[in-house]
């Protein structure tokens, strides 16, 4: 059982050269309809081509010689992963409300979704917070010219 | 112009009231992000840039500069009181400044901390001014295999000198130009990865991506683990408790000047910049201590060499960045960044088509160490109750910043899409120790080494003999095979040594 789990982790640590890998087949495929030219007049696909092939190169040597993983600096939370996740989640939905709800109640609930996702925020002042950056924020860009979503407050 | 002529031009920018203030603002950002551990210059010069979108160019990169030193300032007060090296390259003087403000010693660690920082700023500028005209001159003669070469030989040392292996950097830096590749060609103006999308025609916009790369990915960061305890040594007197006493000057004095000379050497080598130097600065003191078992435990020395070189190295980064137009390190590729924004490309010809600005940002970084050498002192203790606010409420700080600046460049949601892709690519990145200064520099890179790269082929009538025939290209060249293929020649030279050493069989 220990072996078959170390042995998933080694892949793990690999998993990501061999994207690189994929990725630089995959750009050397779509780089192969471009105009390739000649040695002597090199056209637009030239270029990309030798970077393709350098990154598949290199990553391929990176797959071939992963190494372990250094420890990390800081102690990672209990719930790290979920904690990140549910960070670009939030802010996937940041993105999509944006323009229809506007600036300030989007913000104002993404700053109070990271000081209490944090834990270390009370419910009260996480939410005088999130209302008031969220406010200051749209005094300050709005004034250094930045046409901040009014959504469904108006302004 | 005479060197004399040419500061007076200079100081006659900085001075205007308007860059003065932002001279202010930007050494305060910066000791402000030196100080706060969950927040690097890089990140801070990223989510800057749009800020700067309105202001005149010579003001936008005196504040991005000011941003720069000024961190390494900050960088060494934490490290002193809290242990908590704000910037990596403050990381060796926690190791000595610690162990003197245990001891009772924290002011004239903190003290010889800022003026050595200040000495060293002061030298490494006379340097960058006595260096950088003569190297502008020279690098006018360059042609595009020189260019081409001097490109590979940046990123390569940069994949040298970074974190993880150097075949993952590598890989990084080709990430990096494949990215660069990405809308029309430089040459023929053909569409290239656009996958028919209207806005990747004018290529990736470098705000949303670097404001990803090290803002968001540190909002991940700091939200996936969990903030260690700070440990922190008893209270600070007043100012005179700064100042060094004559033993303490006399030990310093020399440690400060070999530091400075050090960190202006290894500052001007891309990729090396004020972490390297401020390592080498130590061990050489070290090893030529007629006491090294006085380092660890307090030596003061241990606080002068590594805190000048640091200082000294983010003067000299700025040689090859004005000069060359070639970034020494990540910041450095940020602000080519902003000169780019501001459709100003930097190299040997900067200094004749712009020369107030040249100068003026130059001169700029003279009266920034003098603010703050003045800011740093009275306000230590203001830094470290900062120093001590929880991640908590930064993290909010960096994420919306991030947000509302990768909106800012074309007022478009897709742009924080963008970025919160970037941010999550240069999380994981890091986490499998796959370095994004490579990438960050590939991609600034890319396109000035595709077009030299295809002129020296026409020039040449693709023989790529041109590299190797001209002298500089050729050394240049020799020496970045020489960076790739060291790691090789070093395993196969590690895989026979204990083959010799073993002890025959009975």
């Amino acid at each position: 059982m220990a072996s078959v789990l170390s042995a998933w982790r080694r892949l793990g640590r690999r998993l990501p050269s061999a994207a690189l890998v994929a990725l630089g087949l995959a750009a050397l495929y779509k780089g192969s309809s471009l105009p390739f030219g000649t040695v002597r007049e090199p056209d637009s696909g030239f270029y990309p081509s030798l970077i393709c092939v350098a990154l598949i190169v290199f990553a391929a040597v990176s797959f071939a010689s992963a190494e372990a993983p250094s420890p990390p600096e800081d102690a990672p939370h209990p719930r790290g992963t979920l904690r990140v996740w549910v960070v670009v989640v939030a802010l996937g939905a940041y993105v999509w409300a944006l323009v229809p709800v506007g600036f300030l109640l989007c913000t104002a609930a993404l700053i109070f979704i990271l000081l209490r996702g944090m834990g270390a925020v009370a419910w009260l002042p996480s939410l005088v917070l999130a209302v008031l950056g969220a406010a200051a924020c749209y005094g300050l860009f709005t004034r250094l010219g930045v046409p901040l979503p009014a959504g469904i407050l108006g302004f | 112009m005479s060197i004399l002529h040419s500061l007076a031009l200079g100081f006659s920018v900085s001075l205007e009231p308007m860059n003065l203030a932002y001279c202010f603002v930007g050494v305060l950002l910066g000791t402000l992000v030196g100080v706060l551990p969950g927040l690097g210059s890089a990140a801070t010069i990223a989510l800057l840039l749009p800020v700067t979108y309105s202001m005149s160019p010579t003001s936008a990169l005196i504040m991005l500069s000011g941003i720069w030193y000024g961190s390494m300032y900050g960088g060494s007060t934490t490290s002193i009181l809290l242990r908590v090296p704000g910037e990596s390259a403050s990381v060796m003087t926690c190791i000595d400044g610690f162990e003197m403000a245990r001891r009772g010693r924290a002011g004239a660690a903190l003290g010889i901390a800022a003026f050595g920082s200040f000495i060293a700023g002061t030298l490494g500028l006379v340097g960058l001014i006595l260096l950088a005209p003569p190297l502008a001159e020279f690098a006018l003669d360059f042609g595009p295999p020189e260019y081409f070469a001097l490109t590979l030989l940046g990123l390569t040392l940069v994949s040298y000198l970074g974190s993880g292996t150097v075949p993952k950097a590598l890989a990084m830096a080709a990430l990096g130009l494949l990215l660069g590749t990405v809308g029309l060609d430089p040459v023929r103006s053909q569409e290239r990865f656009t996958f028919g999308i209207l806005t990747l025609q004018g290529g990736l916009d470098m705000v949303p991506m670097v404001m990803g790369l090290f803002g968001m990915s540190q909002v991940l960061h700091l939200v996936q683990t969990r903030s260690a305890p700070v440990e922190s040594v008893g209270q600070l007197g007043g100012l005179l408790s700064l100042l060094p006493n004559r033993r303490e000057w006399r030990d310093a004095g020399g440690a400060i000047g070999r530091g400075s000379l050090i960190g202006f050497l290894v500052g001007i080598l891309p990729g090396a910049g004020g972490t390297i130097s401020s390592y080498v600065a130590y061990a050489i003191e070290k090893r030529r201590s007629a006491h090294p078992e006085r380092f660890g435990c307090g030596a003061i020395e241990g606080v002068a060499a590594p805190e000048s070189a640091n200082n000294a190295a983010t003067a000299s980064g700025f040689i090859p960045l004005l000069t060359l137009g070639l970034p020494a390190n990540v910041v450095m590729a940020l602000m080519l960044g902003a000169f780019m924004l501001h459709g100003i490309i930097p190299g040997p010809t900067l200094l004749m088509q712009k020369p107030d600005m040249f100068w003026g940002v130059i001169t700029s970084m003279f009266i920034g160490n003098l603010m703050l050498l003045v800011l740093n002192l009275p306000l230590i203790g203001v830094f470290v109750r900062l120093a001590r606010m929880p991640t908590a409420y930064l993290v909010p700080v960096i994420a919306v910043a991030c947000v509302v600046g990768a909106y800012s460049v074309n007022n478009n949601p897709v742009d924080i899409l963008m970025m919160l892709g970037f941010g999550v690519f240069g999380f994981y990145a890091e986490r499998f120790r796959f370095s994004l200064a490579p990438l960050v520099l590939g991609f600034v890179l890319g396109p000035l080494m595709e077009t030299s790269l295809r002129q020296s082929l026409i020039i040449s009538e693709g023989s790529f003999e041109i590299f190797v025939s001209r002298p500089i290209s050729g050394v240049l060249l020799g020496l970045a095979l020489l960076m790739v293929a060291l790691p090789v020649l070093r395993r196969i030279v590690g895989q026979r040594a204990p083959r010799r050493a073993a002890p025959p069989l009975a």
